[in-house]
């Protein structure tokens, strides 16, 4: 059996040894990005339990294939991470339980939203990938254009056009999405 | 009817969500979006996109439009099942850390000595000074009732005597926690928790006979589960008061069954104390 396998079947069951187990091969990853990005141990233990519990919620509603179970842990727990930075609720022991749980039942939400888009995005061709990264990491036409020598701002606004229109119809047509949007 | 989406109308909600619209342009916009729901949708998509494909932003949904999605997750989270996974959770974390401590002195130790009868030394003094003091230690480790008392409180709930003791517990208010949790009753569902509570609120007071004599009962219910909470409790309020035998004595009725509340803990535990 893998190991995103092995460690999602003992997450679900609560066999406390396998996870523990995870513990020990991914702790300390994530515990050093909190630690590095304004966060404390308590931030770190925070921070994986919930996105461990995260994994728990959506296996158990629905199991599907994670390929690297250490590369997708390390990104729900910085998902975790960044939303805690930014909403600015770093300190843990001034929230109740019932916060606690409101906190994690929305970014459970959000982190389904998140897991939807990238799957449909992760469908786009390598080239679609690449442009649309950059345009919706704000860059203009202009410097798409220069980072991949394109002939011209028309043709690299042709191509984000397309590539987009294509990310967008694979989305709409998902039923998920009518779901995810039934709960909006 | 669904909106045509050409790149006229994308460059246009691009400009909009990027705040790039000059004035005029902007309010004709919102005109729009205000009669066209559709429209809201299409932003509300494209604003998605800009968020989680973008890597900066984290898309913060608005609760009151997911409420029914987030009060299933919350009951969700609340049932026993997944308290339980949660608890596993942090028993793993537990039984991780232990092991961490235990073996970052000796880590280091070996990068210093050379000798195998120097290390035979090196035991005799670690398990010495592990005196009284350091048992007490462990119950610090090992007790964070903030996370280990689940909730029961909902906003607006009409409040017996469980949730008033629980509102007391979260206000620091332990005496007073502790006279509503005396008066709940066997019959009530929550009994097992109110023992936790009461158990948790005389550790609070210092008052340790009257944890151990609540965590004891809580070890005689009749859910084997909840049980082994009691004899975990009860262990944990011997460390504190430095009556290590006792603390062992409960630890072992605890490791009969693998399914016992903290077992990779305890195990752990056990063999440090042992």
């Amino acid at each position: 059996m893998k190991d995103s396998e092995r460690f999602i079947n003992a997450l679900i069951t609560g066999n406390e040894k396998i996870t523990k187990e995870i513990y020990v091969k991914l702790f300390p990853k994530i515990k050093s990005y909190v630690l590095k990005n304004r966060g404390d141990s308590q931030d770190a233990s925070d921070v994986f339990h919930d996105g461990l519990m995260y994994i728990i919620v959506s296996q158990k509603e629905k199991r599907s294939e994670i390929k690297s179970f250490e590369a997708y842990l390390f990104v729900v727990c910085k998902n975790i991470w960044k939303r805690t930075l930014k909403n600015k609720v770093i300190k843990t022991d001034t929230l109740t339980l019932e916060d606690k749980e409101e906190e994690l039942s929305t970014f459970i939400v959000e982190q389904e939203l998140f897991d939807f888009y990238i799957e449909k995005f992760d469908l786009l061709s390598g080239n679609c990938k690449e442009i649309l990264g950059s345009y919706f990491n704000g860059l203009s036409y202009e410097e798409i254009l220069t980072e991949y020598a394109y002939a011209s701002i028309n043709t690299v606004r042709q191509r984000v056009f397309k590539c987009r229109t294509k990310l967008i119809k694979l989305i709409k047509e998902d039923k998920l999405f009518q779901k995810l949007k039934k709960w909006q | 009817m669904a909106i045509e989406l050409t790149e006229q109308l994308l460059t246009q909600i691009d400009g909009y969500l990027k705040d790039t619209l000059s004035i005029v342009e902007k309010e004709a916009f919102e005109k729009r979006l205000r009669s066209e729901p559709e429209l809201q949708e299409e932003v509300r998509l494209q604003q998605q996109l800009f968020d989680i494909l973008g890597n900066e932003e984290w898309h913060t949904i608005q609760r009151p439009e997911h409420k029914e999605r987030l009060t299933a997750l919350k009951s969700k989270l609340r049932s026993k099942e997944y308290q339980d996974l949660s608890a596993s959770i942090r028993n793993a974390e537990q039984a991780y850390l232990t092991d961490e401590v235990k073996v970052h002195p000796l880590k280091k130790y070996y990068r210093h000595v050379a000798f195998a009868a120097s290390i035979i030394v090196f035991f005799g003094i670690y398990f010495t000074q592990m005196n009284a003091s350091s048992y007490r230690s462990l119950y610090e480790d090992h007790v964070n009732w903030s996370q280990e008392l689940p909730s029961f409180v909902e906003k607006g709930q009409q409040k017996d005597i469980f949730l008033q003791g629980e509102t007391a517990f979260k206000q620091k208010n332990y005496k007073e926690a502790s006279v509503f949790f005396e008066k709940v009753t066997p019959s009530h569902e929550l009994y097992n928790y109110s023992l936790q509570y009461l158990g948790a609120a005389f550790d609070k007071l210092d008052e340790n006979d009257k944890a151990i004599a609540a965590f004891q009962k809580l070890a005689s219910v009749n859910d084997p589960h909840e049980r082994s909470k009691g004899n975990w409790y009860t262990a944990m309020i011997y460390l504190k008061m430095e009556q290590k035998d006792k603390a062992i004595a409960e630890l072992q009725k605890l490791v009969k069954d693998t399914d016992s509340y903290k077992y990779t803990a305890a195990k752990a535990l056990l063999d440090k104390l042992e």
